[in-house]
């Protein structure tokens, strides 16, 4: 009977905080990997929170649940590239998801970026997560967070400078480099 | 510039709000696999102790409270909360004193959040039927008509969060009515679990204790 009290209580709460973080979580994978693989890695995501219900932050529960599917997601990448590899390489390597949008500008600018930095540019933007939000997912120090997002931003906001000088009049060229393209 | 630059790459977000998403209600199938594994929350860990000082204003002890409250999370870690709260306000009622439960927290999309099945209802820890005879502010009071489990007290007190005064669950307590109420842990099951005292409902809870 103690177990099933525990176990209603448990269900109980995983259902709210599911109802909660179904859609952000949905969303955070379908950027990252291709449609056909969201439902398995957001159940796996699911799995590991339910096991690990009690170590739930209250603070900061969004941002753990991301971090959760941050380490599915990578999991779901090793295994898409064994599986490319096994059936005799169909393309070179994994195409990105989502490699072309309408803003080739952004596109230049985000591609020439490392990947933490990136990934820390768009839970910034897509996810709408602060620099400590984002710590909690990338287990990062919010400093270093800081630190880097403003740098990212400043990569992003002088490359398209550099490709589009006549929009770019605001941002002041801190730069002593040449352009050498 | 920061806003700026942010909206420009939301523009180019693959998954931005006009994509629609699954509801959890879609997703039972998930929901219900997941679950029928073994979780880790066992009465016996450190997270309970700590819980047993947290204070009884709910929205006082939400660390979320720093957080805007238009984010998601901000709801989520209070409805942790009050959860916590509630199991306090368990601990100290005993005898004939009147029983404090928290109505845990109140959003519309979850009122079908665990299908009602009388053997759910009967693992509940407080189960009885009551007559409201007061609404004041955040407090609820009922006099109790007939005790099915957890407890003898004469009165029980039900304290809605801040905000939530109005519509505790989703369910209008109105004065003279009566209810048939039950909690897990301390904090009333308003997801089905709780309501008017219609026949129906008071067969599952006559059928569950």
């Amino acid at each position: 009977m103690e177990h099933g009290t525990s176990d209603t209580h448990a269900r109980y709460r995983f259902e709210m905080l599911a109802a909660d973080v179904f859609d952000p979580l949905q969303r955070y994978l379908g950027r990252r990997l291709p449609a056909d693989q969201v439902d398995d890695a957001l159940s796996d995501t699911l799995l590991v929170m339910w096991r690990r219900l009690d170590d739930i932050p209250r603070d900061a529960a969004l941002p753990w649940c991301y971090s959760v599917a941050r380490q599915t997601l990578a999991n779901h990448r090793r295994a898409g590239r064994r599986r490319l590899a096994l059936t005799d390489k169909l393309r070179a390597q994994p195409r990105p998801v989502h490699d072309e949008t309408e803003d080739p500008e952004l596109d230049t600018a985000l591609a020439k970026l490392s990947d933490s930095d990136r990934e820390i540019i768009r839970l910034w933007a897509w996810e709408q997560l602060d620099p400590r939000e984002i710590a909690v997912v990338t287990g990062l120090t919010t400093n270093a967070v800081s630190l880097r997002l403003t740098r990212a931003k400043k990569k992003i906001e002088e490359e398209m400078a550099r490709q589009n000088p006549a929009r770019a009049g605001h941002i002041r060229n801190e730069s002593t480099q040449e352009h050498t393209e | 510039m920061s806003d700026e630059l942010r909206n420009r790459i939301r523009r180019i977000d693959p998954m931005g709000p006009d994509v629609e998403t699954r509801s959890v209600s879609e997703s039972r199938e998930m929901m219900e696999a997941v679950m029928s594994n073994p979780t880790n929350t066992e009465p016996t860990t450190s997270h309970r102790t700590e819980k047993s000082h947290q204070t009884l204003r709910p929205s006082a002890a939400t660390p979320g409270g720093s957080i805007a409250i238009s984010r998601p999370i901000a709801w989520v870690a209070a409805a942790m909360a009050i959860i916590v709260v509630a199991a306090v306000a368990l601990m100290n009622s005993g005898g004939s004193a009147p029983l404090f439960l928290s109505a845990g927290e109140a959003d519309p999309a979850m009122m079908s959040c665990i299908q009602f099945s009388v053997d759910i209802l009967s693992d509940m820890d407080v189960a009885f039927e009551g007559t409201v005879t007061g609404v004041d502010g955040d407090q609820i009071t009922l006099d109790v008509v007939t005790w099915y489990k957890g407890g003898d007290a004469e009165q029980v007190q039900i304290t809605a969060p801040l905000g939530m005064e109005a519509l505790i669950g989703g369910i209008p307590f109105e004065i003279g009515s009566d209810y048939l109420v039950s909690a897990s842990n301390g904090v009333v099951s308003y997801c089905g679990y709780t309501g008017v005292a219609t026949p129906e409902f008071r067969g599952a809870f006559e059928q569950a204790f």
